[in-house]
């Protein structure tokens, strides 16, 4: 307990814009970069010298990240690939055999 | 009016090199607008169908994927409008409720310090798989797509405010599946040093 600060932001408030209630509503915003340049900036220098937010921004960022990665678990699969390229068939598509790609 | 047989290959060959790449990122949105396979695989195929007959329209060098991902969606939507018993009360009824839940569910609070030394990957697929719709819509479209708020709520059709507010309020429901999880799996706590807002911080061990 000791190596945390009494008042972690002070820092914080005293190099910039935000304090900490701030920062925390809008990390996900931040982690989004949906913030404006003058925003992002101002989180941006506040969790550099934040010992109080910092950590529950490493979270929501690995949290965010995971969220991610479901990305590359969910493929479509052979099936659809085959439907969607008979149905354009049908259609009157017609792909470039020497590239092979779309078959697979 | 007729394409030039070197029209209809140069029509064909950029459809192929620019929409059919998207292939598995429109079946991940698909299958999370019906999170139903079948389903999915229809609404595919019917997004293609309508981008390549449709592909003179596609602006050359826009965002291909966020134009198959508002025909994905615009082909979800009439499929639902044929099947229109089965979601009578989607978007009101579900997301006043789950908007509740999640209020209730702070991130300030000391169950993020479960979440964080999980293995989060198959939990996480199977809770979004779980999550209400709209806000599945919304975290797919973000968080795993990587699609901006101005994109999603173009896709969408609804204010980006609305995709705020989805969004986080589908992050908080998944927050408060996986720490129930962690829970139901018996996983120790506290896991990580996490200092969240207004809680006390654990000794790292
Ligand atoms: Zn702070």
């Amino acid at each position: 307990m000791s190596d945390v600060p009494k008042d972690p932001c002070a820092a914080a408030v005293g190099a910039g814009a935000v304090d900490c209630t701030i920062v925390l509503q809008q990390l996900w915003e931040y982690l989004d970069s949906e913030l404006g340049a003058d925003g992002m900036h101002a989180i941006r220098t506040h969790l550099a010298l934040c010992s109080k937010c910092y950590p529950q921004y490493d979270f929501e960022k690995g949290f965010l990240e995971a969220i991610a990665d479901c990305r590359c678990t969910t493929c479509a699969p052979n099936d659809v690939r085959c439907h969607v390229i008979e149905a354009l068939r049908r259609a009157g598509f017609c792909p470039d055999e020497r590239a092979g790609a779309v078959n697979q | 009016m007729a394409l030039t047989p070197a029209e209809q290959r140069e029509y064909d060959s950029s459809f192929e090199g620019e929409a059919l790449p998207w292939l598995d990122d429109v079946y991940r949105f698909a299958l999370s607008l019906t999170r139903n396979e079948a389903d999915a695989d229809d609404i595919v195929q019917e997004t293609y169908l309508r981008a390549y007959r449709s592909w003179h329209t596609f602006e050359r060098g826009s965002d291909a994927r966020r134009w198959l991902f508002t025909i994905c969606r615009n082909a979800f939507l009439r499929t639902r409008e044929r099947a229109r018993h089965q979601v009578e009360l989607e978007d009101g009824d579900v997301e006043a409720v789950a908007s509740q839940v999640a209020e209730n569910t702070g991130s300030a609070s000391g169950d993020d310090r479960l979440l964080t030394r999980l293995d989060l990957g198959p939990a996480l697929s199977q809770a979004l798989g779980r999550l209400a719709e709209p806000f599945r819509s919304a975290v797919t479209l973000v968080d795993v797509e990587d699609q901006s708020y101005d994109a999603a709520a173009e896709i969408l059709g609804v204010p980006i405010g609305t995709v705020r507010s989805r969004l986080f309020r589908g992050r908080r429901l998944l927050q408060q599946m996986l720490t129930e999880y962690a829970r139901d799996a018996g996983l120790p706590t506290p896991i990580t040093p996490a200092v969240a807002p207004g809680a006390t911080p654990q000794p790292h061990r």
